[in-house]
């Protein structure tokens, strides 16, 4: 018996993760691998920490996505703040990660040509944004918040407001969303329910904005996991 | 020492990324951004279509690629010999498949220790959270003794391998490989999170 075939009779616990069919819809029975993943051996680890070092430029503004660009009009809806600090599992602030955010507008349709929503598009409000985290990882964002939508009108499912977000830089990388505790559509939405015991990392709770122009503000701080942010570190 | 802090949960890149997020993308890397000078090594074509398990192209997937240069060093910042490193091969780029397909037009990574020739990829697409493997090329001398391919059983290696396969007269060598998410001929996908 080759050491490989005894590689694969090892038990579960030896391999990696099983990665969970979501009920969203069914691309995800058709696309999440049945088989558990495969250890990386360690002579091959590092290879699997792409280290990206050129971020692309932005504007300023970029991070406001209540208007398309500055002295354009406000998008419609309640302005809200999200800032948060992004820190690897040892708490240490991960600085210069691009940060690229994404959501619905204030009546729970996305500016993206593929959905296929009815509710109004809203022509001051594109839905996307980026920001860079400063020297202690921190980030802030200014947005419209997302409304809930109905994902699945065939079984009259609704998604909860969330928004998303994707982290890239150094050998970091993490695509997540975040959740508005009290959503009434959480319970039932089954991209919230498969995040198990790490639901609460990912909901925000929204207080009054004492800043003019802006209705509330939310703290979303965000860690990203494994060994990999810290792949190529040298402190 | 600080108690580990918690991570947050990777999640579905869901159906509505912004693909102006993604700018114009670099699918040839042969080139740098339309100046005069060139990366060192052979230019490769390399074909790759993700699949669901029906066969049917992931549309849209998002595609994080990463190798080496054509000496085998990938730019990282404790690599020893940093500052003579290919000044024109970054070896990284983001592609947006809106058809679940793509050739990326690159340079043959170099053979690094043990570690034969590979490009590694990160997928993103609805309905799945991030999935890593590496691809291979067919032919390649040191597929036969690369850790990554010999840790797998026999059978699967070969579901990393990219086939070479006809290009047109003058154009670069052509290597094509299917990417299966789920089911028959499955690829083998790789844990690099869970430490």
């Amino acid at each position: 018996m080759s050491e490989a075939a005894d590689e694969r009779s090892r038990p579960a616990a030896q391999r990696g993760r099983q990665l969970e069919v979501g009920e969203t819809d069914i691309t995800s029975s058709l696309r999440t691998p049945k088989e558990r993943l495969w250890r990386i051996p360690e002579a091959a680890r590092a290879s699997f920490a792409p280290f990206i070092e050129r971020l692309p430029a932005l504007r300023i503004g970029e991070n406001d996505l209540t208007r398309i660009a500055p002295g354009r009009p406000m998008a419609a809806g309640d302005v809200i703040e999200v800032r948060g600090t992004v820190r690897d599992c040892l708490g240490r602030p991960l600085r210069n990660l691009l940060i690229e955010m994404w959501g619905a507008n204030k009546w729970g349709r996305y500016t993206h040509a593929d959905d296929p929503a009815r509710e109004p598009l809203d022509d001051n409000f594109l839905g996307f944004g980026r920001t860079v985290t400063d020297d202690d990882g921190r980030y802030f964002f200014r947005t419209i918040y997302p409304a809930p939508y109905l994902a699945r009108p065939d079984i009259d499912r609704w998604r909860p407001s969330h928004l998303h977000f994707s982290l890239v830089g150094g050998s970091s990388r993490l695509v997540t969303q975040m959740y508005f505790a009290g959503d009434k559509h959480l319970a039932k939405d089954p991209c919230f329910q498969l995040l198990g015991e790490a639901q609460e990392r990912h909901l925000i709770t929204v207080a009054p904005s004492e800043r003019e122009g802006v209705d509330t503000k939310a703290t979303f701080d965000i860690v990203v996991g494994g060994r990999s942010p810290t792949m190529f570190d040298q402190s | 020492m600080q108690k580990p802090l918690k991570p947050s949960a990777e999640d579905t890149l869901g159906p509505y990324f912004p693909m102006e997020f993604v700018g114009m993308q670099r699918i040839d890397l042969t080139k740098w951004r339309g100046l005069r000078p060139a990366p060192k090594g052979d230019a490769v074509e390399l074909r790759v279509a993700i699949l669901d398990e029906n066969k049917d192209p992931v549309v849209p997937a998002l595609v994080e690629c990463w190798q080496a240069d054509a000496a085998g060093r990938r730019r990282t910042p404790n690599a020893a010999d940093r500052d003579s490193m290919d000044a024109w091969f970054d070896g990284h780029t983001r592609i947006y498949a809106a058809d679940g397909r793509f050739r990326l037009r690159t340079i043959m990574p170099g053979v690094s220790g043990q570690r034969a020739p590979c490009v590694t990829m990160n997928i993103f697409c609805d309905g799945i959270s991030r999935v890593a493997t590496q691809i291979f090329f067919e032919g390649a001398d040191a597929n036969e003794s690369d850790p990554l391919l010999c840790s797998l059983p026999e059978e699967l290696r070969s579901r990393l391998i990219a086939k070479k396969v006809e290009s047109e007269p003058g154009e670069p060598p052509a290597y094509a490989l299917d990417i299966v998410m789920r089911g028959d001929g499955e690829t083998p996908f790789f844990e690099d999170y869970d430490e």
